[in-house]
Protein backbone atom coordinates (compact mmCIF):
# COMPACT_ATOMS: atom_id res chain seq x y z
CA UNK A 1 0.00 0.00 0.00
CA UNK A 2 1.52 3.36 -0.74
CA UNK A 3 2.12 5.90 1.97
CA UNK A 4 3.80 2.90 4.25
CA UNK A 5 7.12 1.78 5.56
CA UNK A 6 7.35 -2.19 6.16
CA UNK A 7 9.70 -3.39 8.80
CA UNK A 8 10.43 -7.32 9.23
CA UNK A 9 12.35 -9.22 11.04
CA UNK A 10 12.83 -12.95 10.99
CA UNK A 11 13.25 -15.50 14.09
CA UNK A 12 16.83 -16.65 13.48
CA UNK A 13 17.73 -12.66 14.05
CA UNK A 14 15.67 -12.39 16.80
CA UNK A 15 17.10 -15.26 18.59
CA UNK A 16 20.27 -14.55 18.06
CA UNK A 17 20.31 -10.43 19.40
CA UNK A 18 18.19 -12.39 22.42
CA UNK A 19 20.87 -14.86 23.02
CA UNK A 20 23.25 -11.88 23.60
CA UNK A 21 21.25 -9.98 25.41
CA UNK A 22 20.98 -13.09 28.09
CA UNK A 23 24.54 -13.70 27.83
CA UNK A 24 25.49 -9.63 29.68
CA UNK A 25 22.66 -9.81 31.52
CA UNK A 26 20.47 -12.41 33.26
CA UNK A 27 21.21 -15.10 35.64
CA UNK A 28 22.41 -18.75 35.16
CA UNK A 29 18.67 -20.03 34.90
CA UNK A 30 18.13 -18.34 32.02
CA UNK A 31 21.25 -18.66 30.22
CA UNK A 32 21.28 -22.81 30.28
CA UNK A 33 17.09 -22.25 29.54
CA UNK A 34 18.58 -20.63 26.21
CA UNK A 35 21.40 -22.87 26.21
CA UNK A 36 18.86 -25.55 26.38
CA UNK A 37 16.52 -24.54 23.98
CA UNK A 38 15.60 -26.13 20.80
CA UNK A 39 13.66 -23.40 18.89
CA UNK A 40 12.13 -19.83 18.89
CA UNK A 41 9.10 -19.88 16.78
CA UNK A 42 6.87 -16.81 15.63
CA UNK A 43 3.22 -17.91 14.82
CA UNK A 44 -0.14 -17.05 15.38
CA UNK A 45 0.92 -13.67 16.99
CA UNK A 46 3.31 -16.20 19.31
CA UNK A 47 6.67 -15.78 20.11
CA UNK A 48 7.41 -19.69 21.42
CA UNK A 49 10.20 -20.62 22.82
CA UNK A 50 10.80 -24.53 23.35
CA UNK A 51 12.88 -26.06 26.03
CA UNK A 52 12.70 -29.71 26.62
CA UNK A 53 9.15 -30.64 27.14
CA UNK A 54 8.37 -27.01 28.32
CA UNK A 55 6.88 -24.34 25.63
CA UNK A 56 7.61 -20.86 26.86
CA UNK A 57 5.19 -17.99 24.85
CA UNK A 58 4.11 -14.70 24.51
CA UNK A 59 1.54 -13.56 22.82
CA UNK A 60 0.51 -10.29 21.10
CA UNK A 61 -2.57 -9.10 22.52
CA UNK A 62 -2.41 -5.57 22.18
CA UNK A 63 -0.68 -3.09 20.60
CA UNK A 64 -0.99 1.13 20.61
CA UNK A 65 -2.00 3.34 18.18
CA UNK A 66 1.46 4.89 17.65
CA UNK A 67 4.20 3.41 17.22
CA UNK A 68 5.01 4.71 20.69
CA UNK A 69 3.24 3.67 23.79
CA UNK A 70 2.41 0.06 25.56
CA UNK A 71 2.83 -2.99 23.97
CA UNK A 72 0.93 -6.06 25.70
CA UNK A 73 1.58 -10.11 26.02
CA UNK A 74 -0.17 -12.78 27.41
CA UNK A 75 2.48 -15.26 28.56
CA UNK A 76 3.41 -18.29 30.42
CA UNK A 77 7.34 -17.46 31.57
CA UNK A 78 7.34 -18.10 35.25
CA UNK A 79 8.64 -14.65 35.79
CA UNK A 80 9.16 -14.99 39.76
CA UNK A 81 10.81 -18.48 39.68
CA UNK A 82 13.23 -17.28 37.25
CA UNK A 83 13.90 -14.46 39.80
CA UNK A 84 14.97 -12.04 36.63
CA UNK A 85 16.25 -9.02 38.59
CA UNK A 86 17.53 -7.31 35.54
CA UNK A 87 14.70 -6.76 33.28
CA UNK A 88 15.07 -3.95 30.67
CA UNK A 89 13.30 -0.66 32.12
CA UNK A 90 10.52 -1.10 29.54
CA UNK A 91 9.49 -4.39 30.38
CA UNK A 92 6.92 -4.85 33.02
CA UNK A 93 5.75 -8.44 33.98
CA UNK A 94 2.66 -8.65 35.72
CA UNK A 95 0.93 -12.08 36.49
CA UNK A 96 0.24 -13.31 32.78
CA UNK A 97 0.71 -9.89 31.38
CA UNK A 98 3.75 -9.00 29.52
CA UNK A 99 4.39 -5.30 29.14
CA UNK A 100 6.77 -3.61 26.25
CA UNK A 101 6.89 0.14 26.82
CA UNK A 102 8.22 2.29 23.89
CA UNK A 103 8.94 6.02 24.58
CA UNK A 104 7.80 8.73 22.77
CA UNK A 105 9.85 10.72 20.43
CA UNK A 106 9.08 13.74 17.71
CA UNK A 107 9.22 10.00 15.40
CA UNK A 108 7.44 7.33 17.68
CA UNK A 109 4.70 10.07 18.16
CA UNK A 110 4.21 10.58 14.68
CA UNK A 111 4.40 6.73 13.20
CA UNK A 112 1.06 5.36 12.87
CA UNK A 113 1.01 1.09 13.31
CA UNK A 114 -1.39 0.14 10.32
CA UNK A 115 -0.75 -3.33 10.73
CA UNK A 116 1.54 -5.64 13.09
CA UNK A 117 1.87 -9.41 13.37
CA UNK A 118 3.46 -12.58 14.17
CA UNK A 119 3.85 -15.33 11.72
CA UNK A 120 5.76 -17.17 9.93
CA UNK A 121 8.49 -17.14 11.87
CA UNK A 122 8.95 -12.89 11.17
CA UNK A 123 7.71 -10.06 13.04
CA UNK A 124 6.12 -7.54 10.48
CA UNK A 125 5.31 -4.22 10.94
CA UNK A 126 3.52 -2.01 8.77
CA UNK A 127 3.86 1.84 9.20
CA UNK A 128 1.82 4.60 7.71
CA UNK A 129 1.99 8.39 9.06
CA UNK B 1 15.07 -13.82 4.06
CA UNK B 2 17.11 -13.56 7.12
CA UNK B 3 17.85 -10.11 8.98
CA UNK B 4 15.76 -6.84 9.89
CA UNK B 5 14.19 -5.67 6.27
CA UNK B 6 13.29 -1.93 6.34
CA UNK B 7 11.75 -0.19 3.47
CA UNK B 8 10.12 2.93 3.21
CA UNK B 9 8.39 4.60 -0.24
CA UNK B 10 8.42 8.14 -0.77
CA UNK B 11 4.78 8.87 0.34
CA UNK B 12 5.59 7.96 3.77
CA UNK B 13 8.84 10.18 3.39
CA UNK B 14 6.77 12.94 2.08
CA UNK B 15 4.23 12.24 5.12
CA UNK B 16 6.27 12.07 7.37
CA UNK B 17 8.00 15.56 6.40
CA UNK B 18 5.07 17.39 6.44
CA UNK B 19 3.91 16.09 9.63
CA UNK B 20 6.92 16.43 11.36
CA UNK B 21 8.91 19.13 9.76
CA UNK B 22 6.00 21.79 8.19
CA UNK B 23 3.58 21.67 10.78
CA UNK B 24 6.22 22.46 13.75
CA UNK B 25 7.71 25.07 11.31
CA UNK B 26 5.95 28.56 10.30
CA UNK B 27 8.20 30.28 7.61
CA UNK B 28 5.44 32.32 5.26
CA UNK B 29 7.43 31.79 2.17
CA UNK B 30 7.96 28.25 2.46
CA UNK B 31 4.91 26.76 0.87
CA UNK B 32 5.77 23.29 0.52
CA UNK B 33 9.00 21.00 1.37
CA UNK B 34 8.70 17.82 -1.34
CA UNK B 35 11.07 14.45 -1.24
CA UNK B 36 11.12 12.71 -4.50
CA UNK B 37 13.67 9.45 -4.43
CA UNK B 38 15.40 8.35 -7.38
CA UNK B 39 18.58 5.97 -7.98
CA UNK B 40 20.89 8.64 -7.44
CA UNK B 41 19.98 9.82 -4.03
CA UNK B 42 17.27 11.73 -2.56
CA UNK B 43 15.67 14.79 -3.95
CA UNK B 44 14.85 17.38 -1.33
CA UNK B 45 12.96 20.22 -2.34
CA UNK B 46 11.22 23.70 -1.10
CA UNK B 47 8.54 25.14 -2.83
CA UNK B 48 9.24 28.55 -2.47
CA UNK B 49 7.06 31.97 -2.77
CA UNK B 50 9.00 35.35 -2.42
CA UNK B 51 7.63 38.42 -4.04
CA UNK B 52 4.67 36.83 -5.58
CA UNK B 53 7.20 34.65 -7.46
CA UNK B 54 6.75 30.92 -6.76
CA UNK B 55 9.93 28.39 -7.37
CA UNK B 56 10.71 25.23 -6.55
CA UNK B 57 14.26 24.79 -5.50
CA UNK B 58 15.94 21.20 -5.51
CA UNK B 59 18.74 19.59 -3.72
CA UNK B 60 20.68 16.30 -4.13
CA UNK B 61 21.42 13.96 -0.55
CA UNK B 62 23.05 11.16 -1.75
CA UNK B 63 24.58 8.30 0.42
CA UNK B 64 28.58 8.67 0.60
CA UNK B 65 29.25 6.54 3.60
CA UNK B 66 27.12 4.07 5.21
CA UNK B 67 27.62 2.78 8.62
CA UNK B 68 28.85 -0.90 9.24
CA UNK B 69 26.80 -1.97 12.23
CA UNK B 70 23.66 0.38 13.70
CA UNK B 71 26.35 1.43 16.58
CA UNK B 72 29.51 1.90 14.42
CA UNK B 73 30.91 3.97 11.85
CA UNK B 74 29.20 7.27 9.95
CA UNK B 75 26.16 7.96 7.58
CA UNK B 76 27.76 10.55 5.78
CA UNK B 77 25.36 12.31 3.48
CA UNK B 78 26.78 14.48 0.61
CA UNK B 79 24.39 17.37 -0.49
CA UNK B 80 24.28 19.34 -4.39
CA UNK B 81 22.21 21.26 -5.94
CA UNK B 82 20.44 24.11 -4.62
CA UNK B 83 23.08 26.32 -2.50
CA UNK B 84 20.22 27.88 -0.46
CA UNK B 85 19.07 24.48 0.78
CA UNK B 86 22.16 22.73 0.94
CA UNK B 87 23.43 25.59 3.64
CA UNK B 88 20.29 25.22 5.68
CA UNK B 89 21.00 21.48 5.91
CA UNK B 90 24.83 22.05 6.94
CA UNK B 91 23.33 24.97 9.21
CA UNK B 92 21.10 22.18 11.03
CA UNK B 93 24.10 19.86 11.48
CA UNK B 94 26.18 22.67 12.68
CA UNK B 95 23.96 23.32 15.31
CA UNK B 96 23.46 19.73 16.03
CA UNK B 97 27.11 19.35 16.83
CA UNK B 98 26.78 21.82 19.57
CA UNK B 99 24.71 19.24 21.32
CA UNK B 100 26.29 16.18 20.37
CA UNK B 101 29.30 15.10 18.88
CA UNK B 102 27.64 12.45 16.93
CA UNK B 103 26.61 15.06 14.76
CA UNK B 104 28.68 17.32 12.02
CA UNK B 105 29.25 19.22 8.52
CA UNK B 106 32.04 19.49 6.43
CA UNK B 107 32.36 20.88 2.85
CA UNK B 108 29.69 19.42 1.36
CA UNK B 109 28.71 16.66 3.73
CA UNK B 110 26.47 16.32 6.63
CA UNK B 111 27.68 13.24 8.65
CA UNK B 112 25.96 11.33 11.74
CA UNK B 113 28.86 9.66 13.56
CA UNK B 114 27.03 6.67 15.03
CA UNK B 115 29.91 5.96 17.54
CA UNK B 116 29.73 9.34 19.24
CA UNK B 117 25.98 8.97 19.54
CA UNK B 118 25.65 8.95 23.38
CA UNK B 119 23.82 5.70 24.55
CA UNK B 120 24.14 2.72 27.03
CA UNK B 121 26.95 0.99 26.73
CA UNK B 122 25.22 -2.64 26.75
CA UNK B 123 22.43 -1.10 23.83
CA UNK B 124 25.46 0.09 21.82
CA UNK B 125 27.23 -3.69 21.82
CA UNK B 126 24.66 -5.26 21.09
CA UNK B 127 23.58 -2.83 18.17
CA UNK B 128 27.23 -3.50 16.61
CA UNK B 129 26.37 -7.40 15.82
CA UNK B 130 23.74 -5.39 13.61
CA UNK B 131 25.64 -4.79 10.29
CA UNK B 132 24.13 -2.64 7.71
CA UNK B 133 24.08 -4.78 4.75
CA UNK B 134 22.41 -2.38 2.27
CA UNK B 135 21.00 1.15 2.29
CA UNK B 136 20.00 2.23 -1.04
CA UNK B 137 18.13 5.23 -2.49
CA UNK B 138 16.01 3.38 -5.46
CA UNK B 139 13.19 4.99 -7.64
CA UNK B 140 10.48 5.81 -5.12
CA UNK B 141 11.32 3.81 -2.16
CA UNK B 142 14.21 3.14 0.78
CA UNK B 143 15.50 0.40 1.33
CA UNK B 144 17.49 -1.01 4.35
CA UNK B 145 18.83 -4.83 4.79
CA UNK B 146 20.78 -5.89 7.94
CA UNK B 147 21.86 -9.39 9.25
CA UNK B 148 23.25 -10.01 12.87
CA UNK B 149 26.85 -11.10 12.83
CA UNK B 150 29.39 -11.44 15.74
CA UNK B 151 32.37 -10.10 13.28
CA UNK B 152 33.17 -8.70 9.91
Amino acid sequence: MKGSAVIQIDSETVRAFLEKIVEGNAGSFIKKIFDSSSKLRFYDNKIELSVLFFKFYAKLVQFPSTLCGVYEFEHNIPAEKLNISKLPQNIKIKDNKLYFFVPENVLTQNLIIRSMKISDDKIYIELTY
Amino acid sequence: MSGLYIRMDQDFVNGLVDKVIESNTKIPWLKNLNVQIKDEGMHFQADIEFMGEEKRLDSLISIKNKPQSLSQGSLVLALSGEEGIVKILQGIFLLLSRFSGGFNSRENNIEIDLEKINADPFIKEVFSYMKLDKMDFKDGEILMELSYRESD
